[in-house]
């Protein structure tokens, strides 16, 4: 009974870290978690305020998205700059939630794109002992993965991978702007942290 | 006992709803029928006198989801009839132009052109922008029911969207228009959420020569 718990108990820790390494350092990543870690320079529960701008050939938003990371879940809306809400979002271990749409943006297509390229976008890792080399990091089924480099302990390249296939990209990032493609469906997010 | 729970819960609720009532009225109380021609009347007046007006504004937008308040900063110009340009400075840069018939936007290098009448929801923000700063084609707009309150030196107009669209994002429009020029002071909008924007306008300076190209994005 003793050793079931403990099974039980081992499994859930690893589930809990979510990611594999790959390559890299040659320590176990499985030890001494430290914090958590986003694409962006979150300071754990204070906010970043961003000009952000969703592109494909057939449209162009532009708005503020205000995000706040809690730990292990980044909170967030995105409005336009005139303060209308167009949706909140909720993102925890590869899982994004919409809430609050605006109507005219509430169809199914735009909820699951938005959805899926949101949790790429904003999904935090638990920070490895030693953030180097290549880590993944599975969602929704063992078939898709999010794929990390880090670099001087910062996550340098970050991939989409569904089905064996590169769907996502961080395309470039410098230390204020990021630019994400869903290469899949030809939309770029353009995320640039303004001051507050 | 169970009793006595829900007599203290309704004496609690009772006392905030009285609470709030009193110290609303302390401010503002609802205008008479006279006061209400009056506001009319007087907003009317300076609508009609206001050719042109120029001012800043602070726009702040709390987010109850995340306990935060996004402050943003900028310049108004308005000219008659249906010209604006709303040009937002810190902490981003985004300019919006309305001008006949057209919305012109430039964010970040990118610069977009709508027309209202083919584009529902930039009419509908163009109307209530318009309509906010000259105050008075708000009050007359169908789009809206109105309820008037005075104050020692404002008067508060609260507009309610009457069309299901707007209701969808909106839930009422406040304006406050000082009685010194009686033109709009302070527009907050509450949306169906809860969440509220406050744009604060000052320094304006009225029927100023304000020049057709700020009408147009370069």
């Amino acid at each position: 009974m003793l050793t079931r718990a403990l099974l039980i108990l081992c499994f859930a820790s690893t589930s809990l870290l979510g990611f594999t390494q790959i390559s890299g350092s040659e320590n176990d990543a499985n030890t001494a978690m430290r914090r958590f870690v986003s694409i962006f320079p979150f300071e754990d529960g204070k906010s970043l305020n961003f000009q952000a701008s969703v592109e494909h050939i057939n449209f162009y938003i532009t708005g503020v998205v205000v995000a706040k990371m809690m730990g292990d879940t980044v909170k967030g809306v995105f409005m336009n700059e005139f303060g209308i809400k167009v949706f909140e979002f909720e993102v925890l271990r590869g899982r994004c939630r919409l809430m609050q749409v605006l109507d005219i943006f509430d169809k199914w297509y735009f909820r699951k794109t938005i959805r899926n390229d949101f949790a790429f976008i904003f999904t935090v890792l638990e920070k490895p002992s030693e953030a180097v080399g290549v880590y993944e990091f599975p969602f929704r089924g063992e078939k898709n993965v999010y794929r990390y480099r880090f670099e001087h302990e910062k996550i340098a390249t970050l991939l989409r991978i569904e089905k064996g296939k590169t769907t996502a990209v961080l395309e470039c990032g410098s230390d204020s702007v990021f630019t994400f493609r869903n290469t899949d469906r030809n939309i770029s997010y353009k995320f640039n942290i303004v001051p507050k | 006992m169970k009793s006595i729970v829900l007599k203290a819960v309704f004496l609690a609720i009772a006392h905030v709803v009285v609470f709030h009532a009193l110290s609303f009225s302390q401010n503002l109380k609802p205008a008479t029928e006279l006061q209400k021609s009056e506001i009319i009347k007087k907003m009317q007046s300076a609508a009609l006198s206001t050719n042109s007006m120029e001012c800043k504004f602070v726009q702040s937008k709390t987010l109850s989801v995340l306990a935060e308040t996004v402050t943003s900063e900028g310049k108004m110009y308005f000219k008659k009839e249906n010209k604006l340009r709303w040009q937002y400075e810190k902490p981003y840069s985004y300019i919006y132009i309305l001008s006949e018939g057209k919305v012109y936007i430039k964010s970040e290098g990118n610069t977009s052109t709508f027309d209202t009448n083919s584009n529902k929801m930039f009419k509908e923000i163009s109307e209530i922008m318009i309509g906010g700063v000259r105050g008075n084609l708000l009050l007359n707009n169908k789009k809206f029911s109105a309820q008037y309150f005075m104050g020692a030196d404002k008067a508060v107009i609260k507009l309610t969207p009457t069309g299901a669209e707007l209701k969808n994002m909106i839930s009422s429009i406040n304006l406050t228009v000082s009685t010194s020029d009686w033109l709009v002071k302070s527009i907050e909008m509450v949306e169906k959420g809860g969440d509220i924007t406050l744009i604060t306008f000052t320094e304006k300076n009225v029927n100023k020569s304000i020049a057709d190209t700020l009408f147009r994005l370069n």
